[in-house]
C-alpha cells in the first residue's frame, strides 16, 4: 500500500507540471506529441517557436528526404512554416559562412556532408550550442555533442552493374580486399578529385589507405580505374553499363538510380566506411526557437524516419532503417565501422593527396 | 558602291562658352560611373580575397599567387586551357565561316530556309549538351557506340571522355556563334567585289581566301577572342568530359578549389587572374585590329547587291555540310535529351519498364511556374533593360575619348572573362556586407548578369554601331542636331535590327545562366537552370533532362514569338 502510494505520488509529481502547464488549445496536439517524442523539451520552446512562426533550413541536394521530413514536421507543428533552401555543398557552405561573418543571418539550420567542417564551424562559434533530447542515441564518433548531429551516414560501397558481373565477382566485391582483384582491370570507375574535394569523396580512400596500407592502394590503382568528375556521373556510368564496377563510391549517389530500377547492387564491406551528414543550428539563427524545435523533431524517431525513407543510411542507435533498399535480401548493413578518424584527414590531407595522386596518376 | 565609314567616334570637345555640365556629360558620367562601380565592387572583393589566407586567420598572403604562378599544377592547367580554347576557337570559326559562306554566298539548296535553325546550338546549355553526348557516345554504353557495335561488331569506336570529345561538344556549340558573326559580316560585303574577282578569272575558293577573308578579318578576330574566352571559362565540359581522360583545365582547377574542403576561394581568385591575363592580351590585340577598322570598311552597309556563287554539283555537298551540322549539333543531342527525359535512368539497354512520364509529372506543381516567372523576369524583361544599357554605354564610349572612357571600356571586359563562379563569389562577398535590400533577390542576380555580359554586350553593340555611317550622324550634327537627338533620330532606328539580334543573344545568356545564379539565389529567386543544377547534383539525372527539355522548349517558344513580333532571329542573321 505504501509502495503504491509512493508510486502514485511520484507519478503525480512528474505529471503535475505537465498538467499545470498552461497549454494553448491550438498547441495541444503538438505538445502531446512533444511529451512523447522529445521528453524533457519544455513547452516554452513550442510556444516561442510558434511565435517565431518560421524556420529556414540550408539543406543539401537530397530534396526528397528533406521535403518528406518537412511535410511530417508541418503536420505536427502547423504553427511553424518551414522553408528549405536546397544548395549544392560548396555553395551552401560558402553562403552560410559568409552570411554569418557579415552579420546577415538568414539560415536557422545548416547541414554539411563533412564532419570536419561542422566541427570547425562549431569551434568558430558559427553553430549554436544545443543538446537535443535524443543526444544519447547517437554515437560520439558521429556527432559533436551539443552542436551537430548526423541525419545520415554516406557509406562507401562497392557497386556493380548486374548485367556485367558474375556471381563470383560479386562475391569478391563483398570485401575491400576483393576490389583489388586483377579481373576488374579496365572495368572500374571511381570519383576522385586531384585536390581531394569534399570529405565524402576522399574519406573512403583515406580510410582504406589507413586500414590496409600503401600496397593495397597501389593494387587498387593498378586496375587503371576511369576517374569521373563526381559521384553522380560515376553512378550514371554504372547504371548505363559504361563501367562494370564502381569502387568505394558513396551509397547516397547510387541509391536514387537503383530506386529507379537501374540494374545496380552494392556491398558495404566490413568495416563500414563513411561520413556522417550533420545538422546543427546557426549560432545567430533569426528564429532560434523554431530551429531548436525542428532540430528536436529531426532527430526524434518520427522525424528521423521521414528523412531516412528517402535519405541515406541511418546513424541513430537502435533505429530500424526504413528505406526500401534495406528490405532487399542482398543488402547488408555493416556490423562494424572503421576507426579511422575523419578529423585526422583534414590535417593529413596534403600528404595523403600527394601519395594518392601518384598512385592513381592524377595530375 | 556605297563607301561608308565606321561610327564615329569623335571626342566631344567643349567649345568656348559651352556649359561644363550638359545632359550628355551627366549621362556619360552616370553611365561610366555606374558601370565602373558595378564592375569594381565584386572585382575588388575578389582581388582582396586573393591576398587573404583561405580558411585561416584572414592574414595577408602572397601564397595564393605563389601557388598559382610558381607551381606546376596551375601552369599545366593554364597550358591545357590555351590549347583547348585555341583548338575550339579555330575549329569553330572555320566551321562557322564555312556555314556562313554556304548560306550567304552559294546556291546550295535549302540552306537559307534552314539558316535560322543554325543558331539553335547557342540556345542549348553546354552542360546539358555534354550530358546528351555522354548518353550518345560513352565508350561502352553510348547509344551510338552500341549501334556501331551492332552493325559492325567493333567496340568503343567513339569515346566522348577525351580531348577530342571535349573539342567536339564545344565546337558544335560555338560554331553557331561564329556562324552568326561571320554571316553578318559577309552579308555586309558588297557582292560586286566578289563578282569582279570571278570576272577576272579567280576561282571562288581563292576569292574567298584572298578577298573575302581579309574583309571579314575584324569579325573573325573578335569572334575568335570571344570563343576563346568562353571556352577558357567553361567548366562544365572540361569537368565532366576532361576529368576521366585526365585533361584538367584552369576552370576545372578553379572549380576544385572552390568545392574543396576547406574551400579555397582566395586561391581560386588568384587563379582567375590567369584568365584575365589571357583576356587582356586578347583585348589589346583586338583593339589594334579595330583601331585599323577603317582599312576594312570597304564593306558598305547594305548598299551592295548579293549574288550567289554557283557551286555546280558541289552544292549538294554544301547542303550536306549545313544539314549535317544541324543534325549533330541540334537534332541528335535534342533527341537524346528527350529520350533520356522519358527514361527512369539512362541506358542503352531498352526495356518497357524503362519508360516513364514521372520526370515531367514532378514538374506539374506550382513550383515550376514560380521558376518560370523568375526566369522570364530575368531573361526577357531583364534582357531588354540590359541591351538598352549596353547600347547607350557603347555609344557613349564611342563618343568619348577621355581616360574615364578608356578605363570603363577595359573594365567592361573584366567580368566577361572572370569565371562566373568567381564573379558570383565576388558579388556574394560584396553584397552580403552592403546594407542594401538586394541580397538574395532577383535584382542582384540581374545586376550580376548585366555585369557578367558587359564585355559581350558592349562589343556586340560597338560592332553594330560600326555599321552605321558617320556621314549620316555628321549630317545631322551639321544640321544642328545635338548628339542625343542624332542618336535618337539617326542611330537608334538604324540599330533596330542589331538591337534585336543582341537581345536574342543576351536573352539566351541570361536564361541559361547557372554559374552566377546558383551562388546568388534564394528560395524566392530560384530560376529554371538553378533548379536543373540542383537536380543534377542530387543525382536525378533524367529529372534534370526533363527540365532541360522544357528549358530548351521555352527558349525556342520565346524566340519564336519574338521572331514573329519583332523579327529577332532574322535580325541576328541579317546584321
Amino acid at each position: 500500500m505504501k509502495a503504491r502510494l509512493t508510486l502514485t505520488c511520484a507519478v503525480l509529481a512528474l505529471a503535475v507540471p505537465a498538467w499545470a502547464q498552461d497549454v494553448a488549445p491550438e498547441h495541444a496536439d503538438a505538445w502531446a506529441f512533444m511529451q512523447e517524442a522529445m521528453p524533457g523539451v519544455p513547452y516554452d520552446l513550442l510556444a516561442a517557436a510558434c511565435k517565431e512562426g518560421t524556420v529556414m533550413i540550408y539543406n543539401g541536394t537530397w530534396g526528397d528526404a528533406q521535403k518528406n521530413q518537412i511535410a511530417a514536421f508541418s503536420k505536427r507543428f502547423p504553427c511553424v512554416n518551414v522553408t528549405n533552401f536546397e544548395l549544392p555543398t560548396s555553395e551552401r557552405r560558402e553562403r552560410f559562412v559568409i552570411e554569418s561573418k557579415a552579420g546577415r543571418h538568414t539560415a536557422d539550420i545548416v547541414q554539411d556532408t563533412d564532419p570536419g567542417v561542422l566541427d570547425a564551424q562549431s569551434d568558430e562559434g558559427l553553430i549554436l550550442e544545443y543538446k537535443i533530447s535524443s543526444d544519447a542515441q547517437f554515437a560520439d564518433s558521429l556527432k559533436k555533442s551539443g552542436y551537430w548531429y548526423p541525419v545520415r551516414i554516406a557509406l562507401a560501397a562497392n557497386a556493380w552493374n548486374l548485367d556485367n558481373v558474375t556471381d563470383e565477382e560479386i562475391e569478391l566485391l563483398s570485401t575491400w580486399q576483393g576490389m583489388t582483384d586483377p579481373r576488374f582491370k579496365g572495368r572500374v570507375g571511381i570519383a576522385m578529385s586531384p585536390s581531394g574535394g569534399g570529405g565524402v569523396t576522399l574519406y573512403p580512400y583515406y580510410a582504406l589507405y589507413k586500414t590496409y596500407g600503401e600496397d593495397f592502394m597501389k593494387a587498387f590503382a593498378a586496375l587503371e580505374p576511369r576517374n569521373f568528375s563526381g559521384a553522380n556521373t560515376l553512378a550514371g556510368a554504372l547504371a548505363s553499363g559504361d563501367i562494370d564496377v564502381a569502387l568505394a563510391v558513396s551509397e547516397t549517389g547510387i541509391i536514387p538510380l537503383q530506386g529507379q530500377g537501374a540494374p545496380i547492387e552494392w556491398s558495404l564491406p566490413e568495416p563500414g566506411m563513411g561520413l556522417a551528414t550533420g545538422q546543427g543550428i546557426s549560432a545567430n539563427a533569426p528564429h532560434p526557437n523554431a530551429a531548436r524545435l525542428y532540430q528536436e523533431y529531426a532527430f526524434s524517431d518520427e522525424g528521423y524516419a521521414a528523412f531516412n525513407l528517402y535519405g541515406g543510411a541511418p546513424a541513430k542507435t537502435g533505429f530500424a532503417d526504413t528505406r526500401p533498399v534495406a528490405k532487399e535480401e542482398w543488402y547488408e548493413y555493416p556490423k562494424t565501422f572503421s576507426d579511422v578518424d575523419p578529423r585526422l584527414m583534414i590535417t593529413e590531407k596534403t600528404e595523403f593527396l600527394a601519395l594518392n595522386n601518384a598512385w592513381f596518376g592524377l595530375k | 558602291m556605297v563607301m561608308q565609314t565606321a561610327m564615329p567616334l569623335k571626342a566631344e570637345a567643349r567649345e568656348p562658352g559651352q556649359p561644363r555640365i550638359t545632359p550628355l556629360r551627366m549621362t556619360t558620367w552616370a553611365m561610366f560611373g555606374s558601370t565602373l562601380l558595378m564592375v569594381a565592387l565584386p572585382m575588388f572583393y575578389l582581388l582582396y580575397g586573393s591576398f587573404v589566407q583561405d580558411g585561416g586567420e584572414h592574414a595577408f598572403t602572397l601564397g595564393n599567387y605563389a601557388e598559382v604562378y610558381g607551381g606546376e599544377v596551375f601552369l599545366s592547367r593554364f597550358w591545357n586551357t590555351v590549347v583547348l580554347s585555341a583548338t575550339v576557337a579555330v575549329l569553330a570559326i572555320l566551321l562557322g565561316s564555312l556555314l556562313a559562306w554556304v548560306v550567304a554566298r552559294t546556291n546550295a539548296p535549302g540552306v537559307r530556309k534552314a539558316a535560322p535553325l543554325l543558331i539553335v546550338p547557342i540556345m542549348m546549355s553546354n552542360l546539358v549538351t555534354c550530358l546528351a553526348w555522354i548518353a550518345l557516345a560513352a565508350p561502352n554504353a553510348g547509344l551510338l557506340n552500341v549501334l556501331i557495335f551492332n552493325l559492325t561488331g567493333i567496340r568503343r569506336v567513339l569515346d566522348i571522355y577525351s580531348f577530342t570529345g571535349m573539342v567536339w561538344v564545344l565546337v558544335l556549340n560555338y560554331a553557331a556563334f561564329a556562324f552568326v558573326s561571320v554571316l553578318g559580316a559577309l552579308r555586309s560585303i558588297d557582292a560586286d567585289l566578289e563578282e569582279a574577282s570571278y570576272l577576272l578569272g579567280v576561282n571562288p575558293v581563292k576569292t574567298a581566301f584572298s578577298m573575302t577573308l581579309p574583309l571579314v578579318f575584324p569579325t573573325l578576330a573578335s569572334t575568335f577572342l570571344l570563343v576563346f574566352v568562353f571556352v577558357a571559362e567553361n567548366f562544365a565540359v572540361p569537368l565532366v568530359l576532361g576529368t576521366p581522360s585526365g585533361y584538367e583545365t584552369l576552370m576545372s582547377q578553379i572549380y576544385y578549389a572552390v568545392a574543396d574542403t576547406p574551400a579555397k576561394p582566395g586561391l581560386a581568385a588568384a587563379a582567375g587572374t590567369m584568365l584575365l591575363l589571357i583576356a587582356l592580351v586578347g583585348t589589346l590585340w583586338q583593339r589594334r585590329i579595330m583601331a585599323n577598322a577603317k582599312r576594312y570598311v570597304t564593306m558598305g552597309g547594305k548598299g551592295g547587291r548579293r549574288k550567289t556563287t554557283d557551286l555546280g554539283r558541289w552544292r549538294y555537298l554544301a547542303s550536306a555540310v549545313v544539314f549535317g551540322y544541324l543534325f549533330f549539333s541540334v537534332v541528335l543531342p535534342y533527341c537524346a535529351l528527350v529520350t533520356a527525359s522519358l527514361m527512369r535512368f539512362v541506358t542503352s539497354r531498352l526495356t518497357w519498364e524503362l519508360w516513364t512520364l514521372d520526370n515531367y509529372r514532378k514538374l506539374s506543381d506550382g513550383t515550376f511556374l514560380h521558376l518560370l516567372t523568375n526566369s522570364f523576369l530575368v531573361a526577357v524583361v531583364g534582357g531588354v533593360v540590359a541591351v538598352a544599357f549596353y547600347f547607350v554605354l557603347s555609344y557613349l564610349l564611342s563618343t568619348s575619348q577621355t581616360r574615364f572612357a578608356r578605363l570603363t571600356e577595359y573594365a567592361a571586359i573584366m567580368p566577361t572573362v572572370t569565371p562566373s563562379i568567381l564573379l558570383a563569389i565576388g558579388f556574394l562577398w560584396a553584397f552580403v556586407a552592403l546594407p542594401l535590400p538586394l541580397y538574395g533577390t532577383l535584382g542582384l542576380i540581374f545586376i550580376a548578369l548585366v555585369v557578367r555580359s558587359l564585355g559581350l554586350g558592349v562589343r556586340q553593340s560597338r560592332s553594330a554601331l560600326l555599321q552605321v555611317s558617320t556621314d549620316l550622324v555628321d549630317a545631322a550634327r551639321i544640321g544642328g542636331a545635338g548628339p542625343l537627338k542624332a542618336f535618337r533620330d539617326i542611330v537608334a532606328p538604324a540599330l533596330k535590327a542589331p538591337l534585336m539580334s543582341i537581345w536574342t543573344l543576351i536573352f539566351v545568356q541570361f536564361f541559361l545562366d547557372v554559374g552566377l545564379s546558383v551562388v546568388l539565389y534564394s528560395p524566392n529567386s530560384m530560376t529554371i537552370p538553378v533548379y536543373l543544377w540542383t537536380k543534377m547534383n542530387g543525382g536525378e539525372v533524367t529529372g534534370a533532362f526533363a527540365i532541360a527539355v522544357l528549358e530548351c522548349t521555352i527558349i525556342f517558344a520565346v524566340l519564336f514569338v519574338a521572331e514573329r513580333l519583332f523579327g529577332t532571329v532574322r535580325a541576328s542573321l541579317n546584321r
